[in-house]
């Protein structure tokens, strides 16, 4: 009895998101194409340890379809169901904090839940002692380099939330703007509020297969080149009509090279 | 600075005093209770209107640890958490252990909301601010909507979008009407909308996002925030006849509970199917909510004598215990 307390102990994680911040993403997917420039809200859920950022779309389309209410639907009744939710693009979650002074960066592809772990120190910035007044805010700016980008930042120590958009953390202060220096990504504040009642942090380790990035990145690839295979081998069938698939692929295929410019480039 | 009401303890260790010039500051910030604060925010600079020189965030139970090249005599620190009153003190440039109890402070976060522009974009997605472009005489949506750069509203009511018609007429991401969405854009009031998003290549079957590029677009209605009831104090009445006679639209919004019950009032006997005229396209998944329609037409045995004998009338209940849930969902996250 014991252990098997232990083990839940461990598995759960306790504590509420208390602050809500939302910020403005504006991207460009395809590097070759600066007129094609997207944007998305992002949603950053911050508690005492532990916070969690998402793109709205997925928070909203996740807290629909994960209710209780419809863990009896077919497959098919959940894609009708999503049909209803605005679509969205970032289909990831990141918990900072979990495991503790780590990330946890968390996708579902098909029916994998898939999750990585990162080191949070492993962006290290250096402040300037350059600041402005941004959003309201007085801010400072602080410089990096993640994943082949550098990035200027902009932080608030009127916010003393040391987080930001995406995995971008350990400043004095909350993150208000951040953009790469292609501007290819940039991450503006637009809102911050103290949530009217906090919300519950739900985290089970045990709802995610844990890999590494590597692997994490490979198994994405395989499921952008070849979509219908990965949900092919998860059970999905397909019924085209004749030369329907062959036709989507190739559409899909055209559209894939357009998106050729991640947020992470190594 | 309240240095009695702060409950500080500092304790000054002189570990070293070597003639480097960096100096060591380690220490724990904790809660009233002693408990340590993981998170807080420790900041030193030259003065309290300078730069940051160095920081460190409290990492397990509240440690922190951090160094700072400076030939200053004195230095200041300020110790911030959200949630507690800031501490802030001058002191000596040389290595140190900082022990900071933070008192919880009532004072709220600045909180701010960037003001939204009269159109953005967002990814496939176009905000209309309704405010914008409403003026005092517009009364429903559909008034609004029409003085919308790239929306056209056709005689018979078909929206379309840059020259084609709209695949979906959601009012909160809900497809409640289909086809039939006349019968919002006709009667509900321009007040209660907050902004119309035009929904680019929109792909109703999200399963199909990344494969199928949809060339249509669709239109979400996105309600004030709050309650957005229109004529909802007649509507209790139950349908009386000064309603009749003001013409009002008593149509019935709220976040939380979705339903639309409206009628139109008709003497020539048009308006009606107009109303009712389905411009339904490929219908994908109709019966995805549990919902039940009603729709009642004409009422002609209205006992009240205000009523005209052949006033046809439309009225229409939705009654969607998955919308109510799914309203309540959208407030929180």
């Amino acid at each position: 009895m014991f252990p098997f307390l232990l083990l839940s102990q461990s598995d759960n994680i306790d504590g509420n998101y208390n602050y809500k911040i939302s910020y403005q993403l504006h991207y460009q997917l395809d590097s070759t194409n600066s007129d094609h420039i997207k944007s998305k809200k992002m949603w950053l859920y911050t508690g005492d340890n532990i916070s969690r950022f998402s793109s709205a779309g997925q928070a909203i389309s996740d807290s629909i379809l994960n209710s209780d209410k419809h863990s009896k639907k077919s497959f098919g009744e959940m894609a009708k169901l999503k049909s209803q939710i605005p679509n969205y693009k970032f289909e990831y979650y990141i918990y900072k904090g979990i495991p503790d002074g780590k990330l946890s960066f968390a996708r579902e592809i098909v029916d994998d839940n898939l999750r990585y772990i990162e080191n949070l120190n492993d962006i290290n910035w250096q402040i300037s002692s350059v600041t402005k007044s941004l959003f309201g805010y007085k801010a400072q700016k602080a410089i990096t380099t993640y994943a082949g980008r550098d990035y200027i930042a902009w932080f608030t120590e009127e916010i003393p939330i040391s987080d930001g958009p995406y995995k971008f953390q350990g400043l004095p202060g909350l993150i208000i703007k951040i953009k790469d220096t292609e501007n290819h990504y940039v991450f503006n504040l637009r809102e911050v509020k103290k949530l009217p009642k906090p919300i519950k942090i739900k985290f089970s380790k045990k709802k995610f297969l844990t890999t590494s990035k590597s692997k994490f990145k490979s198994v994405k690839q395989q499921f952008e080149r070849h979509p219908f295979s990965k949900m092919e081998q998860s059970g999905i069938s397909f019924d085209f009509k004749k030369g329907v698939r062959e036709r989507m692929t190739k559409q899909h295929k055209e559209k894939l090279k357009k998106r050729n410019n991640p947020i992470e480039l190594e | 600075m309240h240095l009695s009401t702060l409950c500080v303890i500092i304790g000054f260790f002189l570990i070293s005093s070597s003639g480097s010039a960096q100096s060591t500051f380690s220490g724990k910030v904790t809660n009233q209770n002693g408990q340590g604060l993981n998170g807080a925010t420790i900041v030193i600079s030259k003065d309290s209107l300078s730069a940051i020189l160095s920081y460190a965030i409290s990492k397990n139970e509240g440690a922190f640890n951090l160094q700072l090249n400076s030939v200053a005599d004195s230095l200041f620190v300020k110790i911030s958490y959200v949630g507690y009153k800031i501490w802030e003190q001058t002191i000596p440039n040389k290595n140190q252990q900082l022990n900071v109890r933070l008192l919880p402070s009532s004072e709220e976060l600045k909180e701010v909301v960037v003001e939204s522009k009269i159109i953005e974009k967002h990814g496939d997605t176009l905000d209309y601010s309704v405010s914008a472009f409403k003026d005092q005489k517009d009364r429903v949506i559909s008034d609004v909507l029409k003085k919308m750069p790239g929306i056209e509203i056709s005689s018979s009511g078909l929206i379309e979008y840059q020259g084609k018609a709209i695949q979906k007429y959601y009012i909160e991401g809900l497809d409640l009407l289909e086809g039939r969405y006349n019968l919002a854009n006709e009667n509900l009031a321009a007040d209660a909308v907050s902004k119309v998003q035009i929904l680019e290549n929109h792909q109703p079957i999200k399963l199909l996002d990344s494969l199928v590029f949809s060339e249509r677009a669709s239109l979400n209605i996105k309600l004030k925030k709050d309650v957005t009831v229109s004529g909802s104090a007649e509507l209790g009445a139950g349908l009386s006849p000064l309603l009749w006679k003001a013409k009002l639209t008593p149509m019935l919004f709220t976040k939380k509970n979705q339903a639309i019950v409206t009628y139109q009032a008709n003497n020539t006997g048009n308006n009606v199917s107009r109303a009712i005229s389905d411009f339904s396209i490929a219908d994908f998944g109709r019966e995805q909510f549990d919902i039940k329609k009603m729709i009642g037409f004409p009422f002609a045995n209205w006992q009240n004598p205000l009523f005209h004998r052949n006033a046809g009338w439309i009225i229409m209940c939705i009654w969607a215990r998955s919308i109510i849930w799914f309203g309540l969902k959208m407030t929180w996250i």
